[in-house]
């Protein structure tokens, strides 16, 4: 059943999609072993969204432990925050725009230590490539 | 304190993320030695966006700016995975580009040199 992008309900599918993907947890093991691994997704208004809404996402020794909407970006301590519009996260969403590029065109603005980023790089790719692995609805479609 | 520049518009997300570890590796004693005298330009290609970057150096003087120049003294070029297994130095610029995870040209020495800005060793 596909799940609306974004709500609590398709925080707990990502979860569950991040779970079942052997890469994550191949890729993962050291990831948040020894620092903080969580990250906050900032999505801002546009493309049928009317409010700023944040998805917090916790992942540690390549297991999600936590996946969830928040009111405030300070109800959570996140180690790496990535800021963008809901109309070019819907495309990632969708499996139509990858991530990384989007990070790498500065369409996804994120902050943390980037050298933990790149030293899990295949960790991030395989976190990013099971956003698009389930079914969902979309605001403003 | 040793700075890195930012030139020009707002960096682009792969300057923004070597900006970073740049500014973290030119504190390291060792890599600074290696890099101060240094001048030149090289460029930094992420092969699936074909987003760039170049870094120029002038004696000591390290500045990013988006974008491609013609004519650098060196480039690389690789995908995100390749690059950020170069920069955290998982696995060194010489075998990557031997194992052709990477293409390189121009000045293949200064390249050596110049790259060794972009890789953080820090675990």
């Amino acid at each position: 059943m596909a799940v609306l992008y974004p709500s609590q309900q398709w925080c707990d599918e990502w979860k569950k999609a991040i779970d079942r993907n052997p890469s994550v947890a191949e890729t993962g093991k050291n990831w948040g072993a020894d620092f903080n691994g969580s990250w906050l997704f900032e999505v801002q208004p546009g493309g049928g969204l009317e409010k700023t809404c944040y998805v917090y996402l916790n992942a540690k020794n390549g297991k999600c432990t936590d996946a969830r909407m928040v009111q405030e970006p300070s109800e959570v301590n996140p180690g790496f925050t990535a800021v963008g519009s809901y109309a070019d996260y819907k495309e990632v969403v969708k499996g139509k725009k990858d991530f990384i590029e989007g990070v790498m065109r500065g369409t996804f603005k994120i902050k943390g230590d980037m050298s933990r980023i790149m030293r899990n790089a295949k960790f991030i790719r395989a976190v990013a490539n099971s956003i698009s692995s389930f079914e969902a609805t979309y605001l403003g479609e | 304190m040793r700075e890195i520049k930012a030139g020009g518009e707002e960096l682009n997300g792969l300057g923004a993320i070597l900006k970073q570890v740049m500014e973290e590796t030119i504190q390291v004693p060792g890599t600074w030695k290696t890099i101060r005298r240094l001048q030149g330009t090289l460029v930094v290609r992420e092969a699936e966006s074909q987003v760039a970057v170049h870094i120029e150096f002038h004696r000591g003087e390290i500045q990013i700016q988006n974008g491609s120049v013609d004519r650098p003294t060196a480039y690389v070029e690789g995908g995100f995975e390749e690059l950020s297994a170069i920069s955290s130095g998982q696995v060194g610029p010489i075998r990557a580009l031997l194992g052709k995870k990477i293409r390189a040209g121009g000045n293949l020495w200064k390249l050596l040199r110049m790259s060794k800005v972009i890789i953080n060793r820090k675990p």
